[in-house]
């Protein structure tokens, strides 16, 4: 049986929780057909898995992963005519990668983590900062009729810190730790995972040109930037289906979700023009 | 009677980030302006798992990530020997645009590409987001800024960047360094061999200061600084003739705002170049003019409007210098003996 690990990078609520919740519940359950079925699980943190596939049944938000409770899970999985395969999935908690930009410094056992060859890099698709320019607010508020308020007036300045630089500065620069000491480790491949992908999907646009629109300096990377001898496929994945509730609010989405019959039919993935309820696509191909 | 214990309010707004003091100050930490939209918000706390006793707290088993600043001299030549390189010195006085150009140039590539010249990398994210927070509107400014540098050493903004025509793919080198310092060389010229930069550059960059350009009081001063600046680099032996020259004049968005329409300060610029021409264009392979608004305040100009143009001037071929072969000739020996050669292996 060979063993596979895949790592999953992303910054805080980006989804790697939520897809690991969704993963568990599709291979666990097999209500509808994947790539790779389950054969069984190698885990101390099963206990994990049964809380966040819980949640998700439920359409109910993920609670954050705290750092330093980043939760190694293992399951064997078998593509068809397949070997078994074990696949590792370590949950980091986004606030890992976040002091990686921030702090330039990694955890040693995310690190180890991190050096894995199949990278799954999510993205919240409704989340992504974007750079946006002092004059460019001031004269839309004056076409807007809107006084500005002179800079003695103004409220308190921010001054910078990591954590205001835009989405794609911080995962260009994750994406360039990952192939540079210490972290790199040759040719890999990469799986975009931009989620919640059914709040982007409306517009209109393909994966590969949602990001190119919305995140150009990563997308410049990506083409131009990453090692030539890394793999890269972006998917948009719904693993969710909808908003869920949070622990204040109760949602009418999470009500119509709830109502769905087969719970796997909420998630939905998208890859070149096609369209599945199977998570396990992007990590059969990171597995081969 | 005691104070009652504090009790949270439950309808204050919470974030599941212990730092981020939304429900005192209403700011998400992690810079979301609609508070909302940040997925920590709304969600209970996780607090940090308290040390076990007799363990130090702020010990860390980190593995070290690689800088991301910008570069000292010795760090830009290693970048230099590795692969191929521009290095860029952009001189001017204080105010004049320098540290603006390069965020202005750096915040281009957030938008896409700039002209035919893409993104690749960069080792200098953190400088780059730092030169150019005070024109975004995260740093809640109503006007936009740069931060001054500070005297010291030269500092170089690194840039990998990919020419989509013909695929060449050079680390950009971007000097930076006090503008006084530069200033400083009119009176004593010798002080500019102590600037590595220039000696360096593929290109000299030397800025125009639009703003002062336009003021009546203080045009004609800038121009003798800009000239006697000049005059210095030649006078040190700083500038080589492989070097291009380039005359930028910079916050065109103000210039155009004049009640002129800047034409003055246009005409005035073009004077400036063509006797820095005349007079020191000998000294270098090429001058290029260029007037750019790296980072407008107003509405004159569109965000680093021209800066596409000085860009694929900074990319071009750089014209160094290329040894040929040495021509050798073996000399005549004087004494019959030096001159026996050894004999044809066929004729033994």
């Amino acid at each position: 049986m060979s063993k596979h690990s895949v790592v999953a990078m992303g910054l805080p609520g980006s989804g790697k929780t939520t897809f690991l919740a969704a993963l568990w519940h599709l291979v666990s359950e097999k209500e509808v057909p994947c790539k790779l079925t389950y054969v069984s699980l190698q885990t101390e943190n099963i206990e994990h898995l049964h809380e966040i596939a819980s949640q998700w049944r439920a359409a109910k938000k993920q609670e954050r992963t705290a750092q330093g409770g980043d939760k190694l899970v293992s399951m064997i999985l078998q593509a068809e005519g397949g070997d078994p395969q074990t696949v590792t999935f370590p949950d980091i908690a986004g606030e890992a990668f976040l002091q990686m930009w921030g702090v330039r410094e990694c955890d040693e056992t995310v690190a180890g983590w991190l050096k894995e060859p199949g990278v799954l890099l999510f993205i919240h698709a409704d989340k992504v900062t974007v750079p946006k320019w002092v004059v460019e607010e001031k004269l839309l508020m004056e076409e807007m009729g809107i006084a500005t308020e002179d800079e003695a007036e103004a409220e308190e300045v921010v001054d910078w810190s990591p954590n205001v630089a835009p989405t794609q500065v911080q995962l260009v620069d994750l994406l360039q730790s990952m192939q540079t000491e210490p972290l790199d480790v040759g040719p890999r491949r990469l799986a975009i995972i931009l989620s919640a992908w059914d709040k982007a999907a409306g517009r209109g646009f393909s994966p590969e040109q949602y990001l190119a629109r919305r995140m150009p300096l990563l997308d410049q990377f990506l083409k131009h930037g990453l090692c030539p001898d890394w793999e890269t496929r972006i998917y948009g994945v719904s693993a969710q289906g909808g908003e869920y509730d949070d622990h204040m609010t109760k949602l009418p989405d999470a009500e119509r979700l709830r109502d769905i019959d087969v719970p796997s039919q909420r998630i939905s993935v998208v890859y070149a023009g096609a369209k599945s309820n199977d998570l396990t696509e992007p990590l059969q191909w990171l597995l081969t | 009677m005691a104070d009652p214990e504090p009790q949270e309010d439950a309808a204050a707004p919470r974030c599941a980030n212990p730092d981020c003091q939304v429900a005192v100050d209403g700011r998400c930490i992690e810079g979301f302006p609609d508070t909302a939209k940040c997925p920590q918000f709304g969600r209970i706390p996780i607090m940090p798992v308290a040390a076990a006793p007799g363990t130090d707290p702020t010990a860390r088993n980190g593995v070290a990530m690689q800088a991301s600043t910008t570069l000292s001299v010795d760090e830009a030549d290693d970048v230099v020997k590795e692969r191929p390189s521009r290095i860029i010195a952009i001189a001017g006085p204080q105010s004049a645009g320098k540290t603006s150009l390069i965020a202005g140039l750096y915040d281009l590539f957030q938008l896409g590409q700039v002209g035919k010249v893409a993104f690749a990398q960069s080792f200098s994210l953190h400088a780059f987001e730092q030169a150019a927070h005070y024109s975004r509107a995260a740093s809640r400014r109503t006007t936009p800024n740069t931060p001054r540098t500070e005297r010291g050493e030269v500092r170089f903004y690194h840039l990998e960047l990919v020419d989509t025509d013909s695929g060449a793919m050079p680390s950009v080198l971007l000097g930076d360094r006090a503008g006084e310092e530069y200033l400083e060389t009119r009176s004593n010229p010798l002080s500019a061999k102590e600037f590595p930069e220039l000696r360096r550059a593929d290109v000299l960059t030397l800025l125009v200061d639009g703003e002062r350009l336009l003021d009546a009081g203080q045009r004609h001063n800038l121009r003798s600084e800009v000239r006697q600046t000049l005059h210095a680099f030649v006078e040190a032996g700083v500038v080589r003739p492989t070097q291009r020259l380039a005359l930028v004049l910079t916050k065109l968005d103000v210039i155009r705002k004049a009640s002129d329409g800047g034409q003055r300060t246009f005409q005035g610029f073009e004077t400036l170049v063509v006797g820095l021409r005349t007079d020191y264009g000998s000294n270098f392979a090429a001058v290029e003019n260029f007037q750019i608004a790296a980072q407008p305040s107003t509405d004159g100009a569109k965000s680093g409007e021209n800066l596409d143009r000085l860009l694929a001037y900074w990319m071009a071929e750089p014209l160094r210098y290329h040894p040929g072969p040495i021509a050798y000739k073996v000399p005549e020996a004087e004494r019959y003996f030096d001159r026996l050669k050894p004999a044809p292996k066929d004729v033994q």
